[in-house]
């Protein structure tokens, strides 16, 4: 078998003592940023982007990449509980997760959460070794019309997983593309929106845009808040599930280690819509839906498992496609760039070791962070404890460092403060940012697509139709939007947002 | 204390916001050639775009509240007197802003330890023994981290 040489190919890379360093430091960072309510991955990420120049181009990818999926584990802890998102994709592992923390089987919640969590996560790795190659053949058929319809689907799954209303999570994407318009247009030389400034001559920085949406403005809408303390005094148990969480927890595990694996793929799609689906699902499943919020086991194994397949998964469009699905993973391509590694199909062929020693990173991540939680959950907890006011100036030198070191320019660091009021005046307004990033990052891609696609057609818009891998790109989109405002989906939404 | 119509006042400004940037932007490409439909200058997207923009815009603005998300909303049931609202703001800004000034003219160490301080300002119920230990203890982490770990290439004292 092709596969499994392959797969034993990367092993042999990601087994070698620095990487296994490297994964395991990444892991635990992303425990780390996962617990921690305040600071994602995405921050986490940007700042320690330009850490990884000195490295070797596999180690820093593990690293990174162990951040983004640590993070999914670690953001369940907070989760179950403080009743407190430390990521985004955990929001409904609140409604259950807590619920069973109150009634004392925290350890059951967090035990099944972090092995349904390894299973997706072993499945996903699998799902991507096997997908990649076939997908990235199907990428060599793509055009830039395709391309471009690839991307409005990723906008649209952006919009649809936005917190609020949908109209201003699309004003936000829309503004997000403009923003990335900003600097040198490759086609003409022109500069634009630059206003003589030599630092927008390449346009905002993604680390400056990400720092200040995510890092700065949410500081000041924490403080602004009024800083809670999060005092629980439930005891964990026993960190082991019974045999009957097992029973009920298997096929909700396999149910959303599917759904997670397959919206994982989808551009904007990902840990957070996955999570999403994969609860709804099951209540619309259970004989008994009322037992929902009420603790119920499946509403931690589904959602958690999903969540964890979909953080893997997301890989596969930017590993085969080299589009990045969500923010981390615009990340990611700035990870690679600075190696001058091109994100995209060829990949595969010229740095085999690097792609399958990725993909095999993964699985190794998956297993220490099982380790990480189960054990050593007594140390996350005590984390948790550490007061904002403690914890805040930290981040905010982190980001500082962070922003400077890109290119040692204090200009930079300004114009994130200038990000940072911008996104603290729109989670003022009620509009999230995440859309506005995505956005930014596809914009001058998009831009590039849609210039060739239409000069190819002569001027004719019909080519995104008239061409049948794009048409259904755009279909997907078309039923994204239809599937989220179906009621009992909408429901969901509604109910994990208001929790916040 | 919230008043009953925040939420649309808060879609009306939400979507000022929105078409008072795709005005601009629109206005701005005008300055750039637009090109053709089939040979796109580097005017024609943003243009299209800031169309858009202020489309969805005066859409949220004058949708009178149609649009708006949950009523009830628990972080803006205490908030505090105007003149403080801005205070975090402004401190946290402020902080970032020294920073930019301080690496290159005195270094990381005094850099960080300024952040700390200044950005402990923004939190009422500081207890400054705390900060200024939290604040030495972080310079010398990333002195230690970013400039000797990771060979940044940083300006670490004054002389």
């Amino acid at each position: 078998m092709e596969l499994f040489s392959q797969l034993a190919q990367g092993f042999d890379a990601a087994l070698s003592l620095t990487n296994l360093g490297f994964c395991l430091l990444g892991v635990t960072l992303g425990t780390l940023v996962g617990v921690l309510p305040g600071i994602g991955p995405v921050a986490t990420i940007a700042m320690l982007l330009p850490a990884t120049y000195g490295q070797q181009p596999l180690s820093a990818l593990i690293m990174l990449a162990g951040i983004y999926y640590g993070a999914q584990y670690g953001g369940s802890t907070s989760a179950i509980l403080v009743n407190l998102p430390g990521e985004s994709s955990s929001v409904v592992t609140c409604l259950d997760g807590h619920a069973m923390a109150r009634r004392g089987r925290a350890g059951a919640a967090l035990g099944i959460a972090a092995l349904g969590s390894f299973f997706a996560g072993t499945v996903a790795t699998l799902l991507i070794a096997a997908l990649a190659e076939p997908l990235a053949e199907l990428a060599l058929q793509f055009g830039p019309a395709e391309y471009f319809s690839l991307m409005v689907l990723g906008l649209v799954a952006a919009v649809v997983l936005a917190n609020g209303s949908l109209v201003k999570a699309i004003a936000m994407t829309v503004l997000g593309l403009l923003l990335g318009l900003i600097g040198t247009d490759v086609n003409s030389g022109t500069e634009r929106y630059s206003f003589g400034i030599p630092e927008l001559s390449d346009g905002f920085g993604f680390v400056v845009v990400s720092m200040g949406l995510f890092g700065i403005a949410e500081i000041i809408h924490n403080l602004e808040k009024g800083i809670q303390r999060n005092i629980f005094t439930t005891s964990v148990g026993g960190i082991w599930p019974t045999r009957a969480d097992f029973k009920a927890a298997w096929k909700p595990v396999l149910r959303g280690t599917f759904l997670g694996s397959i919206l994982g793929v989808l551009p904007g799609g990902g840990a957070i819509l996955s999570s999403f689906a994969a609860y709804t699902i099951e209540k619309k499943l259970a004989k008994d839906p009322s037992r929902f919020g009420q603790g119920a086991i499946e509403g931690v194994a589904a959602p958690e498992a999903a969540n964890n397949a979909g953080a893997q998964t997301s890989f596969i469009p930017l590993l085969t496609l080299g589009i990045p699905p969500n923010a981390v993973m615009a990340l990611m391509v700035g990870a690679m760039m600075i190696h001058g590694i091109v994100p995209g199909p060829q990949v595969m062929t010229e740095k085999p070791d690097l792609f399958w020693g990725l993909i095999a990173s993964m699985w190794i991540g998956n297993l220490m962070l099982v380790l990480l939680n189960l054990p050593l959950i007594g140390i996350w907890i005590r984390l948790l404890r550490v007061p904002y006011q403690i914890l805040y100036p930290a981040i905010l030198v982190f980001c500082c460092i962070g922003i400077y070191s890109v290119n040692q320019s204090t200009t930079e660091v300004a114009f994130a403060v200038g990000f940072g009021l911008l996104g603290y005046i729109f989670i003022k307004l009620r509009c999230e940012p995440a859309p506005l990033l995505l956005g930014f990052v596809l914009g001058p891609l998009m831009e590039e697509n849609l210039r060739r696609a239409m000069l190819l057609a002569r001027g004719d818009p019909t080519i995104f139709v008239t061409r049948g891998l794009s048409l259904a790109l755009l279909l997907m989109a078309l039923a994204l939007l239809i599937i989220l405002v179906l009621p009992s989906v909408r429901q969901t939404r509604e109910i994990a947002f208001h929790e916040d | 204390m919230i008043s009953r119509h925040q939420p649309f006042r808060r879609d009306r400004l939400a979507g000022l916001i929105f078409a008072a940037f795709g005005i601009s932007f629109a206005a701005l490409a005008a300055h750039y050639p637009i090109g053709t439909s089939m040979r796109m200058g580097p005017g024609y997207f943003p243009m299209l775009l800031g169309v858009v923009l202020t489309g969805i815009g005066i859409v949220i603005a004058f949708s009178g509240g149609r649009y708006y998300d949950s009523p009830t909303d628990a972080s803006d049931g205490t908030s505090p007197a105007p003149s403080q609202r801005w205070r975090p703001a402004l401190l946290i800004s402020a902080s970032v802003l020294l920073f930019a000034v301080a690496i290159e003219s005195v270094g990381l160490a005094l850099a960080t330890f300024g952040v700390v301080a200044v950005s402990s300002l923004a939190n009422r119920e500081a207890h400054w023994p705390h900060v200024l230990a939290s604040g030495a203890v972080l310079s010398v982490i990333s002195v230690g981290v970013f400039a000797y770990g990771l060979r940044l290439p940083f300006r670490v004292l004054p002389f």
